[in-house]
């Protein structure tokens, strides 16, 4: 037998050999890149349940306490706010008039309050009339309160109106905490609100006039950011920040959303 | 035909990937700094051996220096890579040894002008066994995308491919040489194609770049 070709085989053999453990190397490390996107996925996929499941197990929270201030403590005001105008007598002090004038304004006062916090708490407002009056409620609000104004344009009355309730409360909770964090920092005079939406999303804008953020606040994510990020995140949606310090604070919020 | 390809078509296969490789040289670690030079001292060696060839003259010192050459960046390749102190030792201990075996061949056993098979058997043995043993310290490594964009699976694929293909070539030549012409010319011509295994490390330096990108 010719010794040269049976060279030659070696040199194909040994081709061979290498080239079907490189293919089974790369198999390999393909496999293993594989299941490592898997288990990313389900890490994804679990964290984002616990994030819906905690912010309904708030939610759900939340409405027991709202209903149980309205019905319990702003009932029981009301009768006793019934039960000192029943009690007045006829003839008075001053002193006597004084103290039931201010018993009762307290009262009132704090009956007020109750049935503020009771409707923050569960927003009955959204569930009745939608996200467009809600947000209206709260302008209504900073308005009577006259620290702030804030605008709404709804550019996408259809799809408002549309919002799955999850959604639509998830959107309500974060402009509720985006505003108490206007109010709290930025020293603002006007918000705006913007609703678009384009092929695949809604779009929420929020945007102050305020003092802004520098960027190394956002980074490190604060209490109110970490809570909007999650309740955006458990819908599906993504949260965009652009804010620096002396040019106002602005926030993207889009969520999937197909007509 | 067969000369064709020996003399033109092989070279090309070390042309490509050195275009590839001087594309944002500047940005690349050490390491790949490496593996770009090799990819120039090849392509000059290649260079030199053809236009020797045509010319008449006896190639084999170049065979000789670029053997040293290939071998000394490859080690220092490796080198980069290791992350031990130990294995550092190891490669500079090797990539010395190397060195001395070249020397002691070069006045015994193969003088300059003739072909080098004892470190060019050496050379294949050692180099496999680098890229075997680097791809088995990355094999439970896990990776953020598939392996087929790791530029070192790549780079390790093409020397063992080369390498192991052209080892039976290196250990034999002699033996071939003195026997059946064409059988040698087949053997030198699947050298050439297995040449393009230097397309691997192309690959590879590419994906280090859009990587980096």
């Amino acid at each position: 037998m010719n010794v040269g070709i049976v060279i030659v085989a070696a040199m194909l053999f040994a081709l061979a050999i290498a080239s079907v453990l490189i293919m089974l190397y790369f198999r390999y490390q393909n496999k293993l890149s594989n299941e490592q996107l898997l288990q990313q996925e389900q890490e994804l996929a679990y964290q984002k349940q616990l994030i819906q499941v905690t912010v309904q197990s708030q939610e759900e929270e939340r409405k027991r306490i709202g209903q149980e201030l309205h019905d319990n403590v702003g009932t029981a005001l009301s009768r006793l706010k019934l039960v000192m105008e029943s009690s007045k007598t006829v003839s008075k002090s001053e002193e006597q008039y004084s103290r039931e004038l201010t018993s009762n304004q307290i009262i009132e006062s704090v009956i007020k309050d109750v049935r503020s916090i009771s409707h923050q708490l569960s927003p009955t407002i959204l569930n009745l009339l939608g996200l467009e009056e809600a947000i209206l409620e709260i302008a209504d609000q900073l308005f009577v309160s006259g620290t702030l104004k804030l605008k709404l344009d709804n550019r996408a009355k259809e799809a408002v109106s549309n919002l799955d309730k999850q959604i639509a409360l998830a959107l309500y909770r974060t402009i509720q905490e985006l505003v108490a964090n206007t109010i709290k920092h930025a020293k603002a005079q006007n918000i705006g609100v913007l609703f678009e939406v384009d092929e695949s999303s809604f779009n929420l804008t929020y945007s102050d006039d305020g003092i802004g953020l520098p960027k190394t606040s956002v980074e490190a994510n604060g209490m109110g950011l970490k809570n909007i990020a999650g309740r955006i995140i458990s819908v599906n949606g993504s949260v965009k920040i652009d804010t620096e310090v002396s040019s106002g604070f602005c926030i993207h919020i889009k969520i999937p959303y197909y007509a | 035909m067969i000369g064709f390809i020996l003399s033109y078509v092989s070279p090309l296969f070390v042309l490509f990937p050195l275009i590839v490789g001087f594309r944002n040289y500047r940005n690349y670690a050490n390491s790949e700094k490496i593996i770009v030079w090799f990819l120039i001292t090849s392509a000059i060696a290649s260079i030199i051996c053809v236009s020797l060839a045509k010319n008449g003259t006896n190639n084999m010192p170049a065979f000789h220096v670029g053997t040293v050459l290939e071998f000394l960046l490859f080690c220092f390749f490796y080198r980069e890579l290791s992350l031990r102190k130990d294995q550092k030792l190891i490669y500079l201990i090797i990539a010395i040894a190397f060195v001395l075996l070249e020397i002691i061949s070069l006045i015994f056993w193969q003088p300059i002008k003739t072909y080098n098979s004892i470190t060019r058997t050496t050379e294949s043995l050692l180099l496999i066994s680098f890229a075997v043993s680097n791809l088995f310290q990355n094999l439970g490594v896990r990776r953020a995308g598939a392996s087929n964009h790791s530029p070192l699976i790549w780079i390790n694929s093409g020397v063992i491919l080369y390498f192991s293909g052209a080892l039976f070539l290196f250990v034999f030549s002699d033996f071939l040489a003195k026997g059946d012409h064409d059988y040698y010319m087949i053997a030198w011509l699947i050298h050439a194609i297995l040449v393009a295994a230097f397309l691997y490390c192309a690959i590879g330096i590419y994906l280090i770049k859009t990587k980096r990108k």
